[in-house]
C-alpha cells in the first residue's frame, strides 16, 4: 500500500487544490445572497463598505461566466488609420484621393499595416509619397516606417482614451485590448444599453470652436459649386464633343425667367427647386440654409469630394447642425458655413461638466479650459462679439451662439442636448478626450440578458441530464466498477470547474458543452480498463492480477488518444476566439483531468476494495 | 451487463464493401460541397444578424412584412422556436439605425406582443476574412500535430491512414452541413465559429477510436508472431470493438442531451459532433486499419513499430 500512500496524498492535494480554486466562487454567491436578503439601500451599502475587500477580492477570483451567459457587448473597434494618414498628408489631389480610395477597398480586407498598402498602391500609380508626406527627399521606406509609428502610436492612445470613458461610464470587469496592429476588442459584460455604448466608444469627440461665416460668402461659394456641378452634368449628358458643349453651355446661359421647371433642376443640382427637397435650400428672406433628411446624404458626399473643395474658397467649409428642425416638409437641418480653421480646439479643455441649464430645463455641458484656451478664448470672443461661433463636435455643428461678450475665464456650453443621459455621455468624451483617428465597429456580438439567463439554465440542465444518463448507463453496465468510475467523473467534473476558476478562464455555453461532452468522453478511459480486466479475465485470470493488468495494458491506448485529443483542443484554443477558446479550455482541462481521475482515483479505489476482499469478477458486471 | 463479448466478425474481408461505401459518400458529400457549397455563417461570411424573441408565437410573414415596410433588407426566418426568428442582412457600421428602425416597427406592428432583441452578431469582412484563415490554421494544424504524434507512436503507415481517416470523417459530416444546411428550422448547419469546434472535435474522437484500435495492433503483432496481419488485424478489431460501441453509446448520449436541450447554435454543433462519432466509430472499425493492412500488403518492408 505504499505506493497508494502518494496516490492518495496526490489525491487529497488535488481536492484541497480545487477547494480553494472554488472558495472564492462560493464566497461571491454567499455575498450576493446576502445582500439581496438585506432590505433597505442603506443598510446594503453599510454592508458593502464594511466588506468591501472581501468582495472584491472574491469577485475577482471567482469563476467568470463568459458573455454570452451574462449578456453584455463584445465590440471590435477599427482605428481609421487611413483616415488619420489622409489627413496628416499635405497638398492632396485627385490622383492622391484615388489611390486612398483603393487602399481602403484593400484594407476591408486584408490585413496588412495601412502604409504597407499605401507605399504599394502609391508605387503602382508611379507616385513618390514623398509628394504628401514628411519631406520630399525622404524615400518610401522611411515614410513607411514613420506613418507605421505614428499609427501604433495613434491605435495604443485610441485604447486608453476608450478605457477611460469605458471607466467614466461605470461598467464592472470591461475588457480592452488592442489586436493586430489597428483593432481594438472591447468586452463589457452586464452592459445591456447598446445604443449608448456604441455612441460612448464610436464617438471621435473632437471638439472645435469656429467663426460661422456671413450667408452672402455662403452663398456666393454655393453658386459656384453649383456651377461647376451642372457644368458637369451637361459634359456627362453630351459627351465631350466642343460644339455641343457649346451649344448646352448657350443654353444654360439664357434667363432663368425662360427655363423649364424640369431644365433648372438639372442647372441647379445644388439647389433644392421649386418645392422639391433634395438639395440645398435657401430661406430667401434670412439667408439661411438648410438641407432636408432627404438630401443630407447627396449634399455631405458632394462636400466630402476633392474636385468640389478645390472649387471653394480654402477657409471655407459647410457643415449640418447636429438636430434636426421639424417642419411640414418634414425634418430639415440647418448648413453652417464656417471658417475652415478652428479658433480653438478640444485639447484646452480640462474639465467638462453635465448639468441643466439656468432656467433647469435643458441639459447642457459645461467646460473649463486651461491657461493657454483660456488667453486664446479671451482673444476670440473679445474681436467677435455680436458675431456667431459654431460649437463642432465631430463635424457637426452642436450650437451656434452669439457673443454677446469677451469672455475672460475660460468657460463655454454646449447645449442643444435632448437629454441628460446625452449629456452625461458628452461629458465623459470630452473629459476623456479626443481619439487620435475616428474608429469603427468591425465586430459586434450582443447577448440580451434574459438568453443570458436562459442559455444558464439549458446548460446546468444538459449537465445534469448529461451527468445522469452517463452515469446510470455505467453502473448497469459495469456494476460496481461502473459506480466507481461515475465517482471519478464526479470528481472530473468539480476538477475541470476548479481549474476553470483557478486559470481565471471564463466559462462560455459552447464552454458547457464542452464540460458536457467530456461527460462522455471521460469514462473512454474507464471503459478501456474494464474491458481489459473483463478481458484478462475471462482468461482465466485471479481478480488482483487482471485488475493490475488491466490497469498496465490500457494505459499505454488512453495516453496515446488523450494526448492527440489534447492536441487538437490546443489548436482550438490558439485560433478560436471568445467563445470557441472556452470550448477549448473546458475540453484540456477535462481530458487532462480525466487521466488523473479515471486511472489515479478509480485504482486506489480498487486497491482498497481488494485490501477488503470485496473484488470479485462480479464487479465488473 | 455484456455485449459484443468474444465477437468475432470479419470487418477485414468486407473492406472492400466499407471502400465502396466510403468512397460514395465522399463522392456525394463533396459533389455538394462544390455544387451547394455552404449555407456560411456570420463569421466567416460577414453580416448582421439579429435574434429577436417575442412573448408569444408569432406569424413569420408578418414580421417579414412589416421589416420590409421600413426599407431594411434582409431575410427574416424562425429561429429555433416560432417565439423568436433571426434577420440577417449586410454588415454595416451603424447598428444604431438598424436596431432603432426595427425596435420601432416591431412595438408598433406588435403592440400585443412584446418583443427583445435577444441577440446581435456583425461582423464586418475584414473580420471574417480573419476568422476563415484562423479556423483553416486550426483545422490542417492538428491534422498535421497527429501525423507527426502517430508517425512517432507507431509508424508512419499508422499515421497517414490515421489521418485519412479523420480526412474521410470531417468531409462526410461536412458534406452534410452542405447537403443539408438551411433546410430545417431548428437548426441551420450553418457553417461558423461552432462548426469548426465540431469538426476538430471529431478529428480528436475520430483520432482516439482509431489509435486504440491500432494500439491493439501493436500489441498482437509483438506477442503473435505467426499469425497472419489479416487475422492479427482483424482480431483487434474485434477485442476493443466492445470498447468502441460503449464509448460510442456514452459520448451520443451526452450529445443526444446537447441536442435537445441546448439553442439552435450548440444544436447545430451537436449534430455535426453526433454524425461525426457515428462516422468516426465506423470509419475506426472499418476503414483506418483496413487501409494500413492493404498499404501494408502492397509493400515488402515488415513494420518497424515503436511504443
Amino acid at each position: 500500500m505504499k505506493n497508494n500512500q502518494s496516490r492518495i496524498i496526490l489525491i487529497v492535494a488535488f481536492i484541497a487544490l480545487s477547494g480553494w480554486f472554488l472558495f472564492p466562487t462560493y464566497q461571491d454567491y454567499n455575498f450576493a445572497q446576502r445582500l439581496r436578503a438585506i432590505g433597505s439601500p442603506e443598510d446594503s451599502l453599510a454592508f458593502v463598505k464594511e466588506n468591501r475587500k472581501s468582495i472584491e477580492k472574491a469577485q475577482e477570483k471567482r469563476l467568470k461566466l463568459g458573455l454570452d451567459l451574462q449578456g453584455g457587448i463584445h465590440t471590435v473597434l477599427e482605428v481609421d488609420v487611413l483616415g488619420l494618414l489622409e489627413a496628416k498628408a499635405r497638398s492632396r489631389d485627385e490622383a492622391f484621393d484615388k489611390a486612398i480610395a483603393v487602399v481602403r477597398e484593400q484594407a476591408k480586407t486584408s490585413s496588412e499595416p495601412i502604409p504597407v498598402l499605401m507605399a504599394k498602391e502609391f508605387k503602382r500609380q508611379d507616385i513618390r509619397m514623398g509628394r504628401y508626406f514628411y519631406d520630399l527627399r525622404d524615400t518610401d521606406e522611411e515614410i513607411v516606417k514613420r506613418l507605421n509609428k505614428e499609427a501604433e502610436d495613434a491605435v495604443t492612445r485610441a485604447k486608453e482614451i476608450i478605457r477611460n470613458r469605458v471607466d467614466q461610464f461605470g461598467v464592472a470587469e470591461p475588457s480592452i485590448t488592442t489586436k493586430g496592429g489597428r483593432r481594438i476588442i472591447v468586452e463589457l459584460p452586464g452592459v445591456s444599453d447598446k445604443e449608448r455604448v456604441r455612441k460612448l466608444l464610436k464617438g471621435t469627440a473632437k471638439l472645435e470652436f469656429k467663426l460661422v461665416r456671413d450667408a452672402d460668402v455662403g452663398f456666393k461659394a454655393l453658386q459656384e459649386v453649383n456651377k461647376y456641378l451642372a457644368r458637369q452634368e451637361r459634359l456627362k449628358d453630351i459627351g465631350t464633343d466642343s460644339a455641343s458643349i457649346a451649344r448646352a453651355d448657350s443654353l444654360a446661359a439664357l434667363p432663368d425667367s425662360l427655363k423649364s421647371q424640369e431644365q433648372l433642376k438639372k442647372e441647379n443640382p445644388l439647389f433644392a427647386i421649386g418645392d422639391s427637397d433634395d438639395g440645398i435650400i435657401v430661406d430667401p428672406r434670412s439667408g439661411i440654409f438648410y438641407v432636408s433628411e432627404v438630401a443630407k446624404p447627396k449634399i455631405q458626399s458632394i462636400f466630402s469630394r476633392a474636385d468640389v473643395r478645390a472649387k471653394m474658397p480654402s477657409d471655407l467649409e459647410f457643415l449640418l447642425d447636429v438636430r434636426a428642425m421639424e417642419t411640414e416638409g418634414g425634418k430639415i437641418f440647418r448648413l453652417y458655413p464656417l471658417k475652415r480653421e478652428a479658433e480653438l480646439e478640444g485639447g484646452v479643455i480640462t474639465d467638462a461638466r453635465a448639468t441643466f441649464s439656468a432656467d433647469a430645463s435643458r441639459p447642457e455641458v459645461t467646460m473649463k479650459m486651461n491657461d493657454i484656451g483660456t488667453k486664446t478664448w479671451a482673444r476670440v470672443t473679445g474681436a467677435n462679439i455680436d458675431k456667431q461661433i459654431a460649437i463642432v463636435l465631430d463635424g457637426s455643428v452642436f450650437s451656434a451662439p452669439v457673443v454677446q461678450s469677451k469672455i475672460p475665464n475660460g468657460s463655454s456650453v454646449i447645449n442643444g442636448l435632448s437629454s441628460i443621459e446625452e449629456a452625461q455621455d458628452l461629458e465623459i468624451v470630452l473629459k476623456a478626450g479626443a481619439l487620435p483617428a475616428p474608429v469603427q465597429i468591425t465586430e459586434e456580438r450582443t447577448v440580451g440578458p434574459s438568453l443570458g439567463a436562459d442559455s444558464i439554465r439549458a446548460g446546468l440542465f444538459s449537465v445534469l441530464f448529461g451527468f445522469t444518463t452517463v452515469a446510470l448507463f455505467m453502473i448497469v453496465y459495469y456494476r460496481t466498477a461502473g459506480f466507481i468510475a461515475d465517482f471519478a467523473l464526479l470528481f472530473n467534473i468539480i476538477f475541470v470547474i476548479a481549474f476553470l476558476a483557478g486559470f481565471s478562464a471564463t466559462l462560455t455555453l459552447p464552454g458547457i458543452a464542452g464540460l458536457v461532452l467530456t461527460i462522455g468522453m471521460a469514462v473512454d478511459a474507464n471503459v478501456l480498463i474494464f474491458e481489459r480486466i473483463r478481458e484478462e479475465s475471462s482468461r482465466g485470470k485471479l481478480p488482483k492480477l487482471a485488475l493490475e493488468l488491466g490497469y498496465n495494458r490500457a494505459f499505454s491506448a488512453i495516453l496515446d488518444s488523450h494526448v492527440t485529443t489534447f492536441g487538437a483542443a490546443a489548436l482550438l484554443y490558439t485560433f478560436g476566439i471568445g467563445p470557441i477558446q472556452g470550448f477549448a479550455v473546458t475540453l484540456m482541462i477535462g481530458i487532462a483531468a480525466s487521466l488523473f481521475t479515471a486511472i489515479v482515483i478509480t485504482k486506489v479505489v480498487f486497491d482498497w476494495m481488494l485490501e477488503q476482499n470485496k473484488v470479485s469478477e462480479v464487479s465488473f458486471g | 451487463m455484456r455485449f459484443l463479448e468474444n465477437s468475432n466478425f470479419d470487418f477485414i474481408g468486407k473492406r472492400k464493401t466499407a471502400y465502396i461505401i466510403s468512397v460514395t459518400l465522399l463522392v456525394v458529400g463533396l459533389a455538394s460541397m462544390i455544387v451547394r457549397q455552404f449555407n456560411l455563417g456570420v463569421d466567416f461570411k460577414g453580416g448582421t444578424e439579429i435574434v429577436v424573441g417575442f412573448q408569444s408565437p408569432v406569424d413569420v410573414a408578418k414580421v417579414r412584412s412589416a421589416v420590409a415596410s421600413q426599407n431594411i433588407s434582409g431575410q427574416i426566418k424562425e429561429y429555433g422556436s416560432p417565439r423568436e426568428i433571426i434577420l440577417t442582412t449586410d454588415f454595416s457600421g451603424d447598428l444604431n439605425e438598424l436596431q432603432a428602425s426595427l425596435s420601432r416597427v416591431l412595438t408598433r406592428d406588435f403592440t400585443d406582443n412584446p418583443h427583445e432583441i435577444l441577440r446581435i452578431d456583425a461582423v464586418g469582412p475584414s473580420i471574417a476574412d480573419d476568422l476563415k484563415w484562423s479556423a483553416l490554421q486550426a483545422v490542417f494544424g492538428a491534422l498535421a500535430m497527429i501525423l507527426i504524434y502517430v508517425g512517432i507512436r507507431f509508424e508512419f503507415k499508422f499515421a497517414a491512414a490515421g489521418v485519412m481517416a479523420i480526412f474521410h470523417d470531417v468531409l462526410v459530416v461536412a458534406g452534410l452541413f452542405s447537403l443539408l444546411g438551411g433546410a430545417f428550422s431548428f437548426m441551420p448547419l450553418e457553417v461558423d465559429q461552432s462548426t469548426i469546434a465540431a469538426f476538430l472535435t471529431i478529428v480528436g474522437y475520430s483520432i482516439t477510436d482509431t489509435v486504440v484500435v491500432y494500439d491493439r495492433i501493436r500489441e498482437n503483432i509483438k506477442v503473435r508472431r505467426n499469425d497472419s496481419y489479416e487475422k492479427i488485424f482483424n482480431d483487434s478489431i474485434n477485442e476493443t470493438l466492445s470498447r468502441t460501441i460503449i464509448t460510442a453509446l456514452t459520448t451520443l448520449l451526452t450529445v443526444v442531451v446537447l441536442f435537445i436541450f441546448a439553442g439552435p447554435t450548440i444544436r447545430s454543433f451537436a449534430f455535426g459532433i453526433g454524425i461525426g462519432i457515428v462516422i468516426g466509430t465506423y470509419s475506426s472499425i472499418f476503414v483506418a486499419a483496413s487501409v494500413v493492412l492493404d498499404w501494408q500488403l502492397r509493400s515488402n518492408a515488415k513494420f518497424k513499430l515503436r511504443g
